[in-house]
């Protein structure tokens, strides 16, 4: 009766020590997929761009400008009517998903050229200035459509995104690997748990433990997280870059915490298959096996 | 270590990205505090204050108004505020960081845009007076010189002038005026030095 107690304690133990690991397997096999699913694919990255996004990035578009303005003389007033909310979203997904895809993007500013150009060329016209070809004036209003357009071509790209691209193929190249580690890992662990038990729904009951620890893990610091908001006091700026920054702040944890429910219901399934295999035990074999 | 790379990178508050600039500047403030004086001078029969002290002065934050520089001879009304960047001088005039506020002994340096609150500085003669009101003192400038300077030459004549231990107001806009030549290289400044309003202390005195 000691030698079985001796043995059933250590094995216990193991069972603990082995169910404690392959929690944290599982979490980190969590945290990869969303990741990769929510926030690192093409999809995920730009389904937060939103209607705020571009609404703040035609606002930062037409405060540059009229910053620029200002201290050449030009009335900012030939900026009135330029820029339009559909052209800033065609141009910023067109960024966007070009530099992602490492394509390359080139907005089409002729029609945004041609509004600004004679805006300033009705300006002069109204001050008695000749903008004839080969005038002093035509080169000073080329000269500052085209520097308008280069702030425009600036605002439209996000803030860091050659960053963020470089860091996105830097994960993806550690994703499999992570991935195969920590899934062989699991299945090993879940392989000794197994063997270390002769009656099948008492390594099905660790298996549980492990999945609900790592849906707790999962679940308990985004909810704090999310909750506490402290993230919305991100320094970065312009306003369009901060919104995408704390959207997909959140739509990370927000991912996490459906996940953790996925896991939960995984530990479910586990339990309850347990109990009925171990009432089937315990039919077949009485008490031992409980 | 964490808690410090955090507490850099992310601020208790969200941050506020509103087009209006904050003001500190309370155009009131300055009689209320002369009528204080007057009622504490009636009760204890002190002495006009000869000196501000420094804990007195509340220094604005950047994009803060902390002033109103005004002169009726060119038709000068401009908000001040404390930094100087783009947006700053779409507002008002701003100021730069490497100079000091009124009353502290040190340039103050001031530029604005030559087509909007420094149109008038092209109207600006030796004698005007200029007025800088803040929330302690209410100062008065008279203009000593008005030159045209190539923004180079600008440069280290400002650094030089930081470093002299003198107040001199030194206001600066884009020249010339009303010619639309894209970027501008040269600077009309106007050079003003104090002829009334009180020291701020922030130092101690030496024996």
């Amino acid at each position: 009766m000691k030698h079985r107690t001796k043995r059933s304690r250590s094995r216990n133990v193991v069972s603990l020590v082995f169910g404690f690991f392959l929690s944290l397997t599982t979490l980190l096999i969590t945290i990869l997929l969303v990741l990769r699913m929510g926030i690192v694919s093409r999809i995920g990255f730009t389904s937060v761009v939103d209607a705020d996004y571009y609404r703040y990035t035609l606002d930062y578009i037409e405060d540059q400008t009229r910053y620029y303005t200002l201290p050449t003389g030009i009335d900012p007033q030939v900026l009135d009517g330029v820029f339009s909310l559909d052209e800033v979203k065609v141009d910023v997904d067109g960024m966007l998903v070009g530099k992602l895809n490492e394509s390359g993007f080139s907005p089409k500013t002729d029609d945004l050229r041609k509004r600004l150009t004679e805006n300033v060329e009705r300006m002069f016209a109204a001050d008695g200035v000749s903008t004839a070809e080969g005038s002093s004036a035509e080169e000073i209003v080329a000269s500052y459509v085209d520097d308008i357009m280069g702030i425009y071509q600036d605002a439209i790209t996000m803030p860091g995104i050659d960053m963020i691209v470089h860091v996105r193929d830097e994960f993806m190249q550690w994703f499999v690997v992570g991935l195969v580690v920590c899934v062989t890992l699991s299945v090993v662990l879940i392989a000794s748990i197994v063997r270390l038990h002769h009656y099948r729904h008492r390594a099905l009951r660790y298996l549980a433990y492990s999945f609900g620890g790592a849906a707790l893990m999962s679940f308990v610091v985004p909810c704090i997280l999310f909750a506490s908001g402290f993230y919305k006091g991100l320094s970065v700026s312009p306003q369009f870059f901060y919104h995408f920054c704390v959207s997909l702040i959140s739509r990370l944890f927000i991912l996490l915490m459906a996940a953790s429910a996925v896991l939960l219901v995984i530990m479910l399934v586990l339990i309850l298959v347990s109990s009925r295999m171990r009432g089937t035990a315990i039919r077949r074999h009485g008490h031992r096996s409980r | 270590m964490v808690s410090n790379t955090v507490a850099f990178l992310v601020a208790d508050e969200a941050p506020s990205f509103s087009s209006e600039l904050t003001s500190i500047y309370d155009p009131e403030a300055l009689t209320k505090a002369k009528e204080k004086t007057k009622t504490d001078k009636k009760e204890s029969n002190t002495a006009a204050p000869t000196v501000i002290k420094g804990e007195d002065v509340q220094f604005p934050l950047s994009g803060e108004q902390y002033g109103q520089i005004t002169c009726d001879q060119i038709g000068l009304n401009a908000p001040v505020y404390w930094y100087d960047d783009d947006e700053i001088l779409a507002y008002g005039v701003g100021q730069s960081l490497i100079s000091n506020l009124p009353g502290f002994g040190q340039v103050i340096i001031l530029s604005g845009h030559n087509n909007t609150f420094f149109a008038c500085l092209q109207n600006a003669a030796v004698g005007n007076v200029i007025k800088f009101g803040t929330n302690y003192c209410e100062y008065e400038y008279t203009v000593t010189n008005v030159q045209v300077y190539n923004e180079d030459d600008l440069e280290s004549l400002l650094l030089q002038k930081v470093r002299d231990e003198r107040e001199e107001l030194i206001l600066y806009t884009c020249y010339p005026f009303h010619a639309i030549t894209g970027r501008k290289t040269d600077r009309l400044v106007v050079f003003a030095d104090r002829t009334a309003g009180l020291d701020v202390q922030w130092r101690e005195p030496t024996t």
